[in-house]
């Protein structure tokens, strides 16, 4: 059985001018010691689903529908203090941005223990020892000197590692990251991701990746959900995304993406604009955009999952 | 040779510091630092500077003027109307400003500050009702409700600083709750959230250091408005009750004899100037220092 398993999680935001489906009937599964990527444009809902899963959406949002299963247990029914247990100590998050996740008043120690603090209940030194050696876990070195240092006295990529410390402090078993590469350069985005990648492997974490960079997803998933305006429209294994995208959108999307070995002029980009989530219209959402359009697809209903070979589910009209 | 290197590199070092240090402390606004500093510690001490009781008459050196001496009796500055030195008398209503202000900012300050926290982070329907509260107070004048709350509750130093909490809090909510709703935006407050933290501990541990230097700002600039306010108030009678001295009933017994004993309101009026001066100087240099993006308070 899977670790953490999503069916039909359907996240709604009510404003004035109508509801946005930020989230709309996603499922999927992570297994333990597995990486699920998330991969979609900005504002496809790939953030909104992580903070779905935290049952942490900002108001005016609310998760209308569907289940969010942990180790057995449905995270969507526990109450507000019950699911705080499960939040840092079971699953936890590493955010976008180094530079603001970490509190400018507090020094690095302090924050990678504020979670042993919560969770754990420890104190005094053996806090101490336990902060330094997560803080070397994550390669900051002379850990033993920097913790009393603050997040100013760092570089990006050490914060982000920092980041990586206060998440993984109280040894979760499922991690989302949610662009956590976004802000550092190139080279660092590197040593950041082989860290995690080797942490994930020594503790079997099971992770959800939420990025929109087909570069790491080939690098750190096993499997890839691809979003677009809320929903997932193609599920596979890595392999299979990068060998046989089928739905137009994931096509379209390896496309824009440059590749080494050949040599391209001109990128080619994705016609038109993703739609507004704001009162969308029943149908398949990609229809404006898409290049390969046929009679079938100006259905007024999204189209419906179709399992291939191969573990391999796509939402698109050409193959129902 | 390497190591008298590192010695003239540590000393290059502490030079630089040293400069550093001093430019800083030029910058500084010793003028207001020296008269706050002899405030506080008249305020706490009034007793070693003066050899006089406060509240002693003498009713035979009724209004001597400034430097007089009468019977082997020094008073630097002139006696009152009922014979008291007034040196000593203005040296111990340090003492009732002080207190004022401290418990003024203490109640009032904390008050707004809670306000303000609460207000801003969990919104909604609560914050609302604050905020209208908030303005409920900002738009009664000042004065006029410390008075009315005195003269319905009856003089007296807790009721002074009561009435003065009662007012003071609202200018410290709006402002904190403006910070709060901008650092709660932030992303160290979702990761707190992430990490399984209370809305409890994430607005005492998270949000509440982070607005603290705007609180000190405003403490700032607030004490010569609660002096001035304790000052007005016990002018108009509605203050400390005497015989206990204050600057401001000091100033209202003198005001009478202002044409033939000039000194009875005017050095105390002094006092209060120099006082209030000195606070709203460290005021603007502290929100310049602490919080530049608050220059319009």
């Amino acid at each position: 059985m899977a670790l953490l398993e999503v069916r039909g999680l359907t996240t709604c935001f009510f404003l004035r001018r109508g509801i946005v489906q930020a989230v709309n009937d996603v499922s999927f599964s992570v297994n333990t010691g597995e990486t699920l990527g998330l991969v979609g444009e900005s504002g496809s809902g790939k953030s909104i689903t992580s903070l779905s899963i935290l049952r942490l959406v900002p108001a005016p949002g609310r998760i209308l529908s569907g289940t969010v299963t942990f180790d057995g247990v449905d995270l969507l029914a526990l109450s507000e203090k019950e699911m705080r247990k499960y939040r840092g100590c079971q699953l936890s998050m590493i955010l976008q941005d180094p530079l603001s996740s970490l509190n400018p008043v507090f020094s690095i120690g302090d924050q990678v223990g504020e979670g042993i603090v919560i969770h754990d209940n420890l104190k005094g030194n053996q806090l101490r020892q336990r902060v330094v050696k997560l803080l070397r876990w994550v390669g900051i070195p002379a850990a033993e000197a920097r913790v009393d240092d603050y997040p100013h006295q760092f570089s990006g990529g050490m914060r982000q590692r920092v980041v990586g410390a206060v998440c993984l402090a109280c040894r979760p078993r499922f991690l989302i990251a949610d662009e956590p590469t976004t802000s550092l350069d190139v080279t660092i985005q590197m040593q950041y991701l082989n860290l995690l990648k080797d942490i994930q492997k020594r503790e079997q974490l099971a992770m959800l990746f939420v990025t929109h960079d087909f570069g790491i997803v080939a690098k750190m998933c096993d499997h890839v959900a691809v979003m677009y305006a809320g929903r997932i429209v193609e599920r596979a294994e890595v392999r299979a995304i990068f060998d046989r995208p089928l739905h137009p959108y994931t096509k379209a999307l390896m496309s824009s993406v440059p590749k080494v070995e050949e040599r391209v002029e001109r990128l080619v980009g994705i016609e038109g604009q993703p739609p507004t989530l704001l009162n969308l219209p029943p149908g398949c959402s990609f229809l404006p955009r898409c290049p390969e359009k046929t009679a079938k697809c100006s259905s007024e209903e999204f189209p419906p999952e179709i399992e291939l070979a191969g573990n391999h589910s796509v939402r698109c009209w050409h193959y129902v | 040779m390497r190591v008298a290197q590192r010695w003239a590199d540590a000393a290059d070092r502490r030079a630089v510091a040293l400069r550093e240090i001093k430019s800083e402390l030029r910058r500084w606004p010793w003028l207001a630092i020296v008269i706050l500093a002899g405030f506080l510690f008249v305020a706490a001490f009034p007793g070693l500077l003066t050899p006089y009781d406060a509240h002693e008459m003498n009713l035979t050196d009724r209004l001597r003027p400034p430097l007089a001496e009468e019977a082997g009796r020094l008073y630097v500055l002139g006696t009152d109307t009922l014979g008291r030195d007034l040196l000593t008398r203005i040296l111990y209503g340090a003492r009732v400003s002080l207190i004022i202000v401290g418990f003024g900012l203490l109640f009032g300050g904390g008050i707004g500050l809670t306000v303000g926290i609460v207000s801003g982070y969990v919104g909604g329907k609560l914050d609302v009702v604050l905020m209208r509260l908030t303005d409920c107070f900002m738009a009664l004048p000042t004065l006029l409700i410390a008075l009315v709350f005195v003269v319905a509750v009856g003089p007296g130093l807790q009721t002074l600083m009561l009435a003065i909490a009662l007012v003071v809090w609202s200018r410290f909510s709006r402002i904190i709750r403006s910070e709060v709703l901008m650092l709660k935006q932030r992303d160290f407050v979702l990761q707190a959230k992430v990490a399984g933290c209370s809305s409890l501990r994430i607005m005492l541990v998270h949000v509440l250091p982070n607005v603290l230097n705007t609180f000190i700002v405003i403490c700032s600039l607030q004490v010569s408005q609660l002096i001035l306010a304790e000052a007005t108030l016990s002018f108009l009678g509605a203050g400390v009750p005497p015989p206990t001295p204050t600057w401001g009933n000091m100033v209202a017994d003198g005001k009478d004899y202002i044409t033939s004993a000039w000194w009875i309101a005017v050095f105390p009026g002094v006092a209060l100037g120099l006082v209030v001066f000195s606070f709203n100087t460290l005021g603007d240099w502290l929100r310049d220092r602490l919080d530049p993006k608050l220059r319009q308070l």
